[in-house]
């Protein structure tokens, strides 16, 4: 529902709102993985008195990419927690621009993380670093997950500022100045764990 | 520079960056950022990657996203609806049954679901309309929801003992074992706190009439026979077993909180698949996605709190802090005290996860010189969470119920619920006259946790 001045959205940045739900489908299946990873480690414990070898490294790794790549869904939905009452009693314009200011802020930060943890990616790669368990896999891909989903993350918070820009140029998107307090309230009802 | 001032400053560029409104997460690692670069040297931001990595580097915060999943697979299954017809028929012929029998219920569901907003929904979305529709007044009627909600937080299986547990070095089986007893005292007084509030209403009746929901029209309680309450028993006894047995195998040792997580889940899914014969293809990625996003919000704040950890404890700033409280020379109730007061305080704005998140790296090494058990603190720090969770300005279990009873105006909820705060303060007082009540049954643990 754009206002008819308001243009389209930026086509590289309508991707990566989509890449962005990708990866929250990704990280939901994984972690469903993770859970019968580890029914099977106990399983197999439990029947044949199996040692666990990789399943508990494997699931710890899942947990990271969930954490990680899914936090881009995450912060495209809005479930990352802040403190906003102080914000939200600002005038609507102040409101505009403090919102912009803490996803630079955010965008900052993630950025900042993703270039620290590439380089820690890329040295784990070139050494052939290893794990050290039993189960010793290259660390070159675990270590690839928190780059990765902070790479995702900054690209979702451009995405983010872009939006907000426009919401102060154009007037907020989707009629109304207001529609995220309501989809909490929707959210909370549908059992979301936001204790 | 002195270390507490260092600490101060930090705290000052933190509360400055939530208040901007920056994600709590990323609001606590560009502190750790900027402190590193002031504080430290640019040189250390290397290791930064390393903390980031390590902090969530850790099998046992697996139990999060397995229990949230746990508690979503619960949340949307009519599992609410049933467990709060049979509380309901076992105590409906009581005076206050039906909002004794909607905290029970919200008690039970709570361990299944270990969510005090989704507990709040689930039960509050049947139980408000029948509570009002036998004439209670909105007070009492919101008042029980809201308050019963809080028993998510508390009762095991719960996120926010995990997190202690894992924030300050715990086991989480004995959190979790810990919290059994304080469960059932708080659900107990607030079962209290609703005969009270009735009887207290009926005195004074006439302001009651004149508020529109007259006393008089109170719809007859319905009676049940014994056959149909021992039949709705059976209803809920597969919820109940499980929850029992998650404790029980944690009470033996012989599965880690993540396995019996895992396992958990399973069966709960099984359960809800089996009993309800309401799970499809898409219903179980909704559940993905919702666990995602959940998990996802917790774990960034577990990822860059340790961070923030990890840089004050290069400073210093813990441990000299905790050198200078106990040189103070003070009654270590006041201190108790103090620190309750700022949990409270924090409660106002901060979700429990980042309350206990944010302090315990720091105040815990107080709680240690002080000589309080570290099982019991973690249970009376919950209890003081729970009522972050009904007052306002972010009180959610508050908007979650005006979410669900939108006639009701929050005026009444808020007078129904802030009661229920002196309830919760009492209980950390009866826990802290005997603190027996919550490390009894931890300390008979048999795998030794």
């Amino acid at each position: 529902m754009d206002t008819p001045d308001r243009p389209e959205k930026f086509f590289l940045l309508r991707w990566v709102d989509r890449v962005s739900d990708a990866a929250g489908y990704v990280s939901g299946v994984l972690l469903l993985v993770s859970t019968l990873v580890i029914c099977e480690a106990v399983a197999l414990r439990y029947f044949i008195g199996a040692p666990t070898v990789w399943q508990t490294e494997l699931s710890v790794y899942l947990l990271m990419f969930a954490a990680f790549v899914g936090g881009a869904y995450g912060l495209k939905h809005g479930d990352h927690v802040n403190v906003d009452i102080v914000i939200d009693k600002l005038p609507r314009r102040a409101r505009g621009v403090a919102t912009i200011v803490a996803a630079v802020l955010g965008l900052l930060f993630v950025a900042v993380v993703a270039y620290i943890s590439f380089g820690l990616w890329w040295h784990a790669t070139e050494t052939g670093q290893r794990s050290g368990t039993a189960w010793n896999p290259r660390m070159t891909f675990p270590y690839f997950i928190i780059p990765l989903g902070t790479t995702l993350m900054s690209l979702q918070y451009v995405s983010i500022i872009y939006d907000r820009v426009q919401d102060l140029r154009f007037g907020a998107d989707k009629g109304g100045d207001r529609p995220r307090d309501l989809e909490e309230v929707d959210e909370n009802m549908e059992g979301s764990v936001n204790q | 520079m002195s270390s507490l001032v260092i600490g101060g400053i930090v705290v000052l560029i933190m509360a400055g960056l939530m208040i901007l409104g920056v994600p709590i997460a990323f609001a606590l690692g560009l502190t750790a950022l900027i402190s590193v670069v002031l504080f430290l040297d640019v040189a250390q931001l290397n290791f930064f990657g390393n903390f980031v990595f390590e902090s969530l580097n850790d099998f046992a915060l697996l139990s999060i996203p397995l229990f949230v999943l746990m508690g979503v697979i619960f949340g949307q299954s009519k599992a609410s609806e049933d467990l709060f017809e049979v509380t309901n028929m076992w105590l409906s012929r009581l005076r206050g049954g039906l909002g004794m029998s909607s905290v029970l219920a919200c008690s039970i569901f709570a361990a299944l679901t270990g969510s005090s907003p989704a507990t709040s929904a689930a039960i509050g979305k049947i139980a408000i309309p029948e509570m009002r529709k036998r004439g209670y007044s909105n007070q009492v009627a919101t008042g029980a929801i809201v308050a019963g909600g809080t028993l998510g937080i508390l009762i095991p299986p719960s996120v926010t003992l995990i997190l202690y547990g894992i924030s300050t070095e715990q086991s989480i089986g004995q959190l979790f074992l810990g919290g059994v007893v304080p469960g059932i005292l708080v659900t107990a007084l607030f079962c209290a706190w609703i005969v009270a509030a009735i009887t207290l209403e009926r005195r004074g009746m006439v302001h009651q009439e004149t508020a529109g929901q007259g006393m008089g029209v109170a719809a007859e309680p319905e009676s049940h026979t014994w056959g149909e309450r021992f039949k709705g028993l059976f209803k809920v006894l597969p919820f109940v077993v499980l929850i029992v047995a998650i404790l029980a195998v944690l009470y033996l040792g012989v599965a880690t909180p993540s396995e019996a997580a895992g396992v958990g889940a399973l069966f709960a899914f099984l359960l809800v698949a089996v009993l309800y014969r309401s799970m499809s293809w898409k219903k179980l990625m909704d559940m993905s996605l919702e666990t995602t996003r959940t998990s996802t919000m917790i774990l960034m704040i577990v990822a860059f709190s340790a961070v923030i950890g990890q840089v004050l404890s290069f400073l210093n700033v813990p441990q000299d802090l905790a050198g200078a409280i106990s040189e103070l020379q003070v009654n270590r109730w006041i201190i108790f005290i103090a620190m309750n007061v700022l949990f409270l305080v924090l409660g106002f704005f901060l979700p429990p996860v980042s309350i206990i998140l944010i302090t315990m790296p720091v105040l815990f090494p107080i709680i240690t010189a002080l000589e309080f058990d570290p099982i019991w603190f973690g249970v009376v720090m919950t209890l003081n969470m729970e009522m972050g969770l009904i007052t306002p300005p972010v009180g959610l279990n508050l908007y979650v119920v005006q979410g669900i009873a939108p006639d009701v105006p929050l005026r009444d909820i808020l007078a129904g619920a802030l009661p229920y705060v002196a309830v919760l303060a009492g209980g950390i007082l009866i826990l802290a006259l005997f603190p027996g009540l919550v490390t009894w049954l931890p300390n008979r643990v048999l795998g030794g946790g």
